[in-house]
């Protein structure tokens, strides 16, 4: 029970990680190949917040012990502040360009999380970090009320961008992403729209981050690969580019099928292998669909 | 040589006052200057339209005229060279401030947004309640009414109104045309520039642009037409600019350019097609 | 280490890097888009040169040939199989089917080759030694590897239909048709000639050090950021981008320490992105409303 309350928590959070992708890549056409690094910057930044100062054995250099409140706070502000200095170069530029900058500065902060100790405490990364609720939630129930939370929380988010997507806000970001020239004839400040487009994904996946740190209990470089981004654009071409469903149907099958077979109980070398092998199907079910059936599972538009 | 534009006798004497006077002219482009690295696209061209006036631009393939559109509407920037509407300069402003000074373009193949409907496309124009970021959660269902009224109503103008349902991508290219006028006619502008508006056009939808044309001018708009289609765009204007590799070589009413021996040389031995 | 062997170093990566690209850019200049399954291509061929002439007991060289050949096979399969279909789909699509088609490969070869880490016996190379400054036999292959790469992708540009549809510049496919190209054919001698040439680029990876079942993530790095310096879509540029970022990598070491190298070398194309994004080339590069 625990094990499926588990895989719904974080099923939830990573939805929420797709949800702004689908923000950046589905609503307003932006090939963000570096959303990882917005989800990293909320899980330290509330890890650093948050965490007790270091003890002798640690490396980082900062802990502030602050309240819950303050680190939420802090993990989005600075991830929108990350978005904000590194989007302005990247938004100018077109397609492929826009994804290969926005993964150059991801890559950049992953080493830059990998190298300097007194930031992330390097490899080890940092482990002090108090999970949500801990004195207000029920001990026994935790796991269900912590899987609640979370549900509750994508709920609630995938309400507010099911209302962006049908704003006017969200009509001017399709007609951005369908026909840039065609919406600045009409006189649409397509690079602020852009711009608040990118800064509200932003926010959303460093929220998502600070949940994920929130769930882990523990931030290290390590967890916050390319391999999230990509996993992300996988959830979301499957669901549906474009669609906010769409975005955790693909999470939540991504992550149930995922989950499915490692219950399945294997030798350790069986288990080792389907591991390995566990990118082939996702890269195929990407590779299928975008060829054959573009709008995804839930999504009504092509790429 | 300047491309000066008269419509009527009566205009002459008004014409030697307005030279000073640049509120005369809806659009003033003067000594523009372009160069894609070697190749000289713009060579001094100057053009200017009366206020309330129909007039065209022609000229053979490859004179320039859909740079001088482009630099003139900010889609790019000249070497040299002033562009004014109605007195004001936007010489180098981007294509969304111009658009945002009144001027309205379309393009030589036409543009629109392919995910939303005839509707939604007009829907979109107008700055509305929830459009920014920090509005949207906001209560935006009365101005997305008003909004829709007048959608519903340029569609109608535009001749459109069967199709408001209709997917972009399903349009035909007449339709495709009209929609990108109507879309802004959702919007406050004074000067209208089209980029070939019968390319691709059936013959009775260029009537029916024509005559939308027509109003519009009546209406006081300013509208300048690039066209290869001259029997559509003569007996539709007061005058025409003509311009041959980077510049105006000939401007006047349709009658007199036809015959200018210097626009016929230029036809004849220009670039074929 | 003195900064004139650093140097050298830096110009033997410089090498590599350019055997590693060059490929990828002609596939970027003929199928416009950027495969980015181009390095899983590399790897592939690495570890194929590695099992026939570790656990094969074939010889290197001709291990190497095999390699190379497959490479050249799998990228031609790839490419007629998966992206000719899609070509009419846009850089997009194309760039994120090519996410997928690494996750196929990379899937595959760590299945088939567990992770870890592997070398070639590259026991008993010469080193040599010129005034001090020494090169390994192996990096002498290297850079007579990225000479003949050089001279070869030359050749194929000036003396061929292909090359010439390569250098045309506002190429698109119905004008180059109406010319008498046969478009198909040059597209699947392109996906052929990138892939052997990443075949070699895998080989040359065997021969300068370790190699791990991850080892392609690096790669693709390396490559982006050669590819983005040089301005994407030129070929040419390759060359002195690749020796460029080599030298730059290697001499950074010298006073950064060298976990940061690969920071280096997009910090230098977020730099090269923002202030001139052409690269040294030149096609422009933004996006052209406000």
């Amino acid at each position: 029970m625990t094990y499926v309350l588990s895989v719904i928590a974080l099923a939830s959070v990573f939805s929420l990680l797709t949800l702004a992708l689908n923000l950046h890549f589905g609503i307003a056409g932006l090939i963000n190949f570096g959303i990882v690094a917005y989800f990293a910057i909320g899980a330290y930044t509330y890890a650093v917040l948050t965490q007790p100062p270091p003890s002798a054995l640690d490396k980082y250099a900062l802990g502030l012990e602050l309240p819950s409140s303050v680190g939420v706070i802090g993990g989005i502000a600075m991830a929108v502040l990350f978005a904000a200095l590194t989007g302005w170069p990247c938004l100018r530029l077109r397609t492929e360009y826009l994804a290969l900058t926005t993964f150059a500065f991801a890559e950049v902060l992953h080493s830059v999380l990998l190298n300097t100790r007194e930031i992330g405490n390097g490899t080890r990364g940092l482990s002090n970090i108090l999970p949500p609720f801990y004195t207000t939630f029920p001990i026994e129930d935790y796991d269900l009320w912590v899987a609640g939370l979370m549900v509750a929380i994508l709920l609630l988010a995938t309400i507010a961008m099911q209302r962006l997507a049908r704003s006017p806000f969200g009509a001017t970001l399709r007609a951005i992403r369908d026909d840039e020239l065609a919406a600045a004839a009409i006189a649409k400040p397509v690079a602020r729209f852009r711009l608040e487009a990118f800064l509200a994904g932003a926010a959303l996946a460093g929220f998502a981050g600070i949940l994920f740190a929130w769930y882990t209990t523990l931030v290290s470089p390590d967890l916050f690969t390319a391999n999230i981004t990509f996993t992300a654009f996988i959830a979301l071409v499957i669901g549906g580019v474009g669609s906010n469903y769409g975005a955790l149907v693909g999470s939540f099958l991504l992550f149930g099928i995922q989950e499915a077979i490692r219950v399945v109980p294997l030798s350790d070398d069986a288990a080792q292998l389907l591991s390995s092998l566990r990118p082939v199907p996702f890269g195929l079910a990407l590779i299928l669909i975008l060829r054959f059936r573009p709008q995804g599972l839930a999504g009504q538009w092509a790429v | 040589m300047s491309g000066e534009v008269d419509t009527a006798p009566a205009a002459a004497a008004d014409a030697a006052r307005a030279d000073s006077a640049g509120a005369q002219y809806q659009l003033e482009a003067t000594g523009i200057e372009k160069r894609f690295g070697g190749i000289v696209a713009l060579d001094g061209a100057e053009l200017r339209v009366r206020r309330g006036t129909l007039a065209a631009l022609i000229g053979p393939n490859g004179a320039g005229k859909s740079t001088l559109f482009n630099v003139i509407t900010g889609v790019e920037a000249p070497d040299r060279g002033n562009v004014a509407v109605a007195g004001e300069e936007i010489t180098g402003h981007s294509l969304s401030r111009v658009a945002a000074s009144g001027v309205a373009r379309t393009f030589q193949a036409p543009r629109g947004f392919a995910s939303m409907t005839a509707l939604d496309n007009l829907m979109v124009v107008p700055r509305a309640a929830g459009e920014r970021l920090l509005t949207y959660l906001g209560p935006w269902g009365r101005s997305r009414r008003i909004v829709r009224e007048r959608a519903e109503e340029v569609l109608a103008r535009i001749g459109l109104q069967d199709h408001a349902g209709t997917r972009y991508e399903q349009l035909s290219v007449g339709q495709m045309r009209l929609l990108e006028i109507g879309r802004h006619l959702m919007r406050d502008v004074s000067l209208l520039l089209l980029d070939e508006p019968t390319s691709g056009v059936v013959p009775s939808q260029q009537q029916q642009l024509g005559m939308l044309l027509r109003d519009l001018r009546d209406e006081g708009m300013t509208i300048l037409v690039v066209e290869h289609n001259l029997g559509f765009v003569m007996p539709l204007v007061a005058s025409v600019s003509v311009m041959d590799r980077g510049r105006i070589i000939a401007s006047g009413p349709p009658a007199a350019v036809q015959k200018d021996p210097t626009v016929i040389a230029a036809y004849l031995g220009g670039a074929a097609s | 280490m003195t900064t004139i062997q650093t140097l050298v170093f830096g110009l033997v990566t410089g090498c590599y890097l350019l055997v590693a690209t060059i490929g990828f850019a002609l596939v970027s200049r003929s199928e416009k888009f950027l495969n980015i399954a181009h390095a899983e291509l590399i790897s592939t061929a690495a570890f194929i040169t590695w099992f026939l002439s570790t656990r094969q007991g074939f010889p290197l060289l001709l291990a190497a040939v095999l390699a190379i050949l497959g490479a050249a096979v799998l990228g031609v399969l790839i490419g007629r199989v998966v992206y000719w279909p899609i070509r009419g789909s846009g850089a997009v699509v194309l760039l994120i089917t090519s996410v997928g088609v690494v996750y196929v490969l990379h899937g595959a070869l760590e299945t088939v080759i567990a992770p870890g880490v592997y070398t070639l016996n590259t026991a008993g190379e010469g080193v040599i030694d010129i005034g001090g400054i020494r090169i390994g036999a192996y990096d002498l292959v290297i850079v007579a590897a990225a000479a003949a790469s050089v001279l070869a992708v030359h050749a194929l540009l000036t003396r061929t239909a292909m090359g010439l549809r390569l250098r045309a510049r506002a190429s698109d496919e119905s004008l180059a048709a109406a010319r008498g190209v046969d478009v198909s054919q040059v597209s699947t001698q392109v996906w052929v000639i990138a892939g052997a040439l990443a075949g070699v680029a895998g080989v040359l990876l065997g021969l300068r050090g370790a190699l791990t079942t991850d080892i392609a993530f690096d790669q693709i790095l390396l490559i982006l950021s050669v590819s983005i310096l040089a301005g994407l879509g030129s070929l040419y540029g390759v060359v002195a981008a690749a020796l460029t970022l080599g030298v730059a990598m290697e001499m950074s070491t010298l006073i950064i320490p060298a976990g940061y190298r690969t920071a280096i070398a997009f910090a230098l194309v977020i730099v090269v992105l923002v202030l001139r994004p052409e690269g040294i080339s030149g096609e422009s590069v933004r996006a052209r409303a406000a």
